[in-house]
């Protein structure tokens, strides 16, 4: 699922991102030691989904954040869905 | 609506009630002269008052110290965060500043990401703190093509634009490449004067097509109430 859901939350992302969502993405990923991982579990991306909340949160606020990553679980869930 | 006011008291009636909806206007002044506190009186106002929705885009000041400067003259930003976005693009240059390899094109980037927003969210107001800090991030190779488009761009968008610029001194233009004030469709400049021992602050419209306006400098103070107000005899 990881080409499919990775290239959904960077769609999903750029709102908030613009052109340097991957790069942003790519950030968080390494915070986490996943760069460069080319299968992500479904709890390595939540807890992507967690760190990409901290970033947000830092850019717009909480309230702002916590919609941003309602969807991004969203999307996360569901991909995780299709795939098992 | 067919103009925005700023609800700096006095100032509308002079130029027709304020300015009209789909301009991009910029708000140029030297340091310290209200630029960033005048636009987000306007917006606020504007935003509780039920006419639309904001966003706000700061490229160096962070969002807290926004949110703490607005407040001590009486906007509570964080409480109608839904209709007023302020984004701190700031934090994210910071971030990004760890990773040298990635390579952006700031002006294209916030221009796209000013699409996505009003796409995805929509609002009705802009503001973007500053051009200054956009043009020091930004590759301006060909400043008047690449600002013309990022205008013409605002302007397409069906939204009002407060586009904040920082003056080196009173005597300078209003924009960094001197050619803003071409393409702007409104200036509203905001001055500080020394009189006496005291430091005053002016307000004035220098530009606003479509509208008969007063191009005379008055002085802008708040009162006690956080009404801003212009003293016109």
């Amino acid at each position: 699922m990881t080409t499919d859901l990775d290239s959904a939350i960077e769609e999903y992302l750029r709102m908030m991102f613009g052109d340097m969502v991957r790069a942003t993405i790519k950030m968080q990923k390494k915070k986490l030691g996943l760069n460069g991982k080319s299968d992500l579990s479904r709890d390595e991306y939540l807890k992507l989904a967690d760190e990409i909340r901290k970033v947000c949160v830092g850019m717009s606020g909480e309230e702002f954040a916590a919609k941003i990553y309602d969807g991004l679980i969203k999307i996360i869930e569901k991909k995780s869905n299709q795939a098992s | 609506m067919d103009r925005i006011p700023t609800f700096i008291k006095g100032l509308d009636e002079k130029m027709e009630g304020g300015i009209p909806n789909g301009h991009v206007v910029l708000v140029s002044g030297v340091a310290g002269s209200m630029k960033t506190l005048l636009v987000l009186h306007a917006l606020y106002e504007n935003v509780t008052r039920g006419n639309g929705k904001a966003l706000y885009i700061s490229l160096e000041e962070k969002r807290n110290l926004i949110l703490r400067r607005a407040g001590k003259v009486g906007m509570k930003l964080a409480e109608i965060e839904d209709k007023f976005a302020i984004i701190d693009l700031g934090f994210l240059r910071k971030q990004l500043k760890e990773f040298p390899s990635e390579k952006v094109d700031w002006l294209e980037s916030l221009i796209n990401q000013i699409k996505t927003f009003k796409q995805d969210i929509g609002f009705d107001f802009l503001a973007l703190d500053s051009l200054n800090a956009l043009y020091a991030i930004s590759d301006m190779k060909n400043p008047r093509d690449q600002l013309f488009y990022f205008f013409e761009t605002l302007r397409d968008m069906n939204l009002t634009a407060f586009l904040i610029t920082e003056m080196k001194g009173e005597d300078s233009e209003y924009g960094q490449y001197g050619v803003e004030e071409f393409l702007a469709d409104g200036i509203i400049h905001t001055d500080l004067r020394r009189i006496n021992s005291v430091m005053n602050l002016f307000v004035g419209v220098v530009k606003m097509r479509e509208t008969k306006h007063d191009r005379k400098y008055y002085p802008l103070v708040i009162t006690p109430n956080f009404e801003f107000e212009i003293v016109a005899k």
